[in-house]
């Protein structure tokens, strides 16, 4: 990643005090976060929901 | 005499039900204990001596006048502290928080108080429970007791410490990664991450909603059953918290293992991740222990540990991030450096890779409930090395990767890791003992069945004989 790469993404995140502070924290940071996610299973099929789906209880006295 | 440094929950429970041991007593026994040892180990961020000494005499006169409220009555306790007490600072151990003041008490502090605990004050953590240890922060990072200089695992590093030192016989922890389990591999002590939904986590600093469980930390398998039968319930203002029957957790304790089938996972410490040779002798020494005490030990399988680890730390990351930004946007340099870079790899990620890690994280739960069906429990890894000296930073980061605690954050499943031997140096070796949601009770049976057989449980740190 290169500086201006930095500058923009710390622009875009609001973490322009991070960025002037320390922008190679930042740039670590990212970097890790890009290889977290390409060590992620990519086959994931679109039928599978995730975790946690919006589940609500049943109100009392409602039709069911 | 009795040695109340060392004394458990359950042993002084029924000393002091007996009027043969005051909890002023052992309060003032164990104040003084950490008067002389903190100083070397860190285990606290606010002792409370004046507060504990009063909650200490109030117990007394009230057991006195035969109104004792149960096994907790008159015994000293601790909080990490991110787990709120009213009154007094929460401080996640970070300059962010160095004056944030609990306006109420946790959940968890108010089942300890209405059981009569004492409660000595608040412990060490990793800033935030994920930044450490760290030593760019207000409060230095605790010691292991084990060793002298060595890391004590995190974050819960304070109650680890605290146990082993013998300071108190029961502390709580909090784990989203493993932050209950990790202090108690590395200290010798025992650490359950109950059921996800089984303890409230209201009134205790997220790290990551959907990974947060609050934890028992105690010096032997039967005192942590008992302090989760004090912390356990549901709880409607908590949205994590389960609706589920609460149970005498220590009902199992005491049972062999004679007609119980665990399954062994070799895999993630012997294949996924290779452990120190004394932590992979002494876990294949685990299973043969359980084997002979009756149980049928037979090897399985689970997903690769390093799947389980990459999508706990995407969700990890993400949901953390999301409580941290306004403070990195606004304070970053109030962060020690060590939160600060953990945090901020959520900046990175997208709601595409969060989503699709709590995907994989659905389909994980399921091939691991495959891969346990018509089993009780199954022993693992919790730690693949002893504990690495707390100033080597290269080795105390590498026990993050190295462990296999996460899964279980992922699934929810309740997971206990205790000692199970010493390495040639002296250090702590460790097990982990996982059972299916809301059997916690079965996974304390085995635990103390084991316990009772190895008994590495009694060794004391010399360091603070």
């Amino acid at each position: 990643m290169t500086d201006d790469e930095t500058v923009r993404r710390a622009r875009d995140l609001g973490l322009e005090k991070l960025a002037r502070h320390d922008a190679g924290e930042l740039t670590r940071a990212l970097e890790a976060a890009e290889a977290l996610a390409k060590r992620m299973p990519k086959d994931i099929h679109w039928t599978e929901e995730p975790a946690h789906v919006l589940s609500l209880a049943a109100r009392k006295g409602s039709r069911s | 005499m009795t040695d109340l440094a060392y004394l458990g929950l359950a042993e002084a429970g029924h000393l002091i039900a007996a009027r043969k041991l005051s909890p002023v007593e052992l309060t003032d026994a164990l104040i003084a204990r950490i008067e002389r040892l903190d100083p070397m180990f860190h285990a606290f961020i606010r002792q409370m001596p004046e507060q504990a000494r009063a909650a200490a005499r109030t117990a007394e006169a009230e057991i006195m006048a035969g109104r004792r409220r149960g096994p907790m009555h008159g015994i000293p306790v601790g909080l990490k502290d991110i787990i709120d007490l009213e009154g007094v600072p929460t401080t996640c151990h970070s300059r962010i928080f160095v004056d944030h003041s609990a306006k109420s008490d946790a959940e968890v502090t108010r089942r300890l108080k209405d059981g009569g605990a004492v409660i000595m004050g608040k412990l060490s953590t990793h800033e935030f429970a994920i930044g450490g240890p760290s030593f760019d922060l207000p409060w230095p990072p605790a010691v292991n007791p084990w060793g002298g200089a060595h890391f004590p695992g995190g974050s819960s590093s304070g109650s680890g410490v605290a146990l082993a030192a013998g300071m108190m016989p029961a502390a709580l922890g909090t784990d989203t990664g493993g932050s209950v389990r990790n202090p108690a591999s590395m200290c010798g002590i025992v650490g359950l991450k109950p059921t996800y939904g089984r303890v409230s986590r209201r009134g205790v600093f997220p790290l990551a909603f959907s990974l947060d469980h609050v934890g028992p930390m105690t010096r032997s398998v039967l005192d942590n059953a008992l302090l989760l039968n004090v912390l356990a319930g549901h709880d409607p203002q908590d949205p994590g918290s389960a609706d589920v029957a609460t149970l005498d957790y220590a009902a199992e304790i005491g049972l062999d293992l004679k007609g119980l089938v665990i399954g062994h996972v070799r895999h993630f410490y012997d294949g996924d991740e290779k452990a120190h040779p004394e932590q992979l002798a002494a876990l294949d020494a685990a299973a043969d222990v359980m084997r002979k005490l009756g149980a049928e030990v037979r090897e399985i399988r689970l997903p690769p540990l390093q799947v389980y680890t990459a999508c706990n730390r995407t969700i990890l990351a993400s949901e953390s991030y999301a409580i941290h930004r306004r403070f990195l946007q606004e304070r970053p340099k109030d962060y020690g450096a060590l939160a600060r870079q953990r945090i901020l790899t959520g900046a990175g990620l997208t709601a595409a890779d969060y989503i699709d890690a709590l995907r994989q994280r659905a389909r994980l739960i399921a091939e691991t409930e495959t891969a346990m069906a018509g089993l009780d429990a199954i022993v693992t890894a919790s730690s693949m090395d002893p504990a690495p000296r707390i100033d080597d930073a290269e080795a105390c980061a590498r026990v993050y990767p190295r462990q296999a605690r996460q899964p279980f954050n992922i699934t929810g499943q309740p997971a206990l890791a205790m000692p199970a031997g010493f390495s040639s140096d002296g250090l702590p070796l460790s097990v982990q003992i996982v059972g299916h949601n809301w059997q916690e009770a079965r996974v304390y049976r085995i635990a103390h069945a084991y316990e009772h057989a190895t008994g590495w449980a009694r060794r004391r740190p010399p360091t603070v004989a």
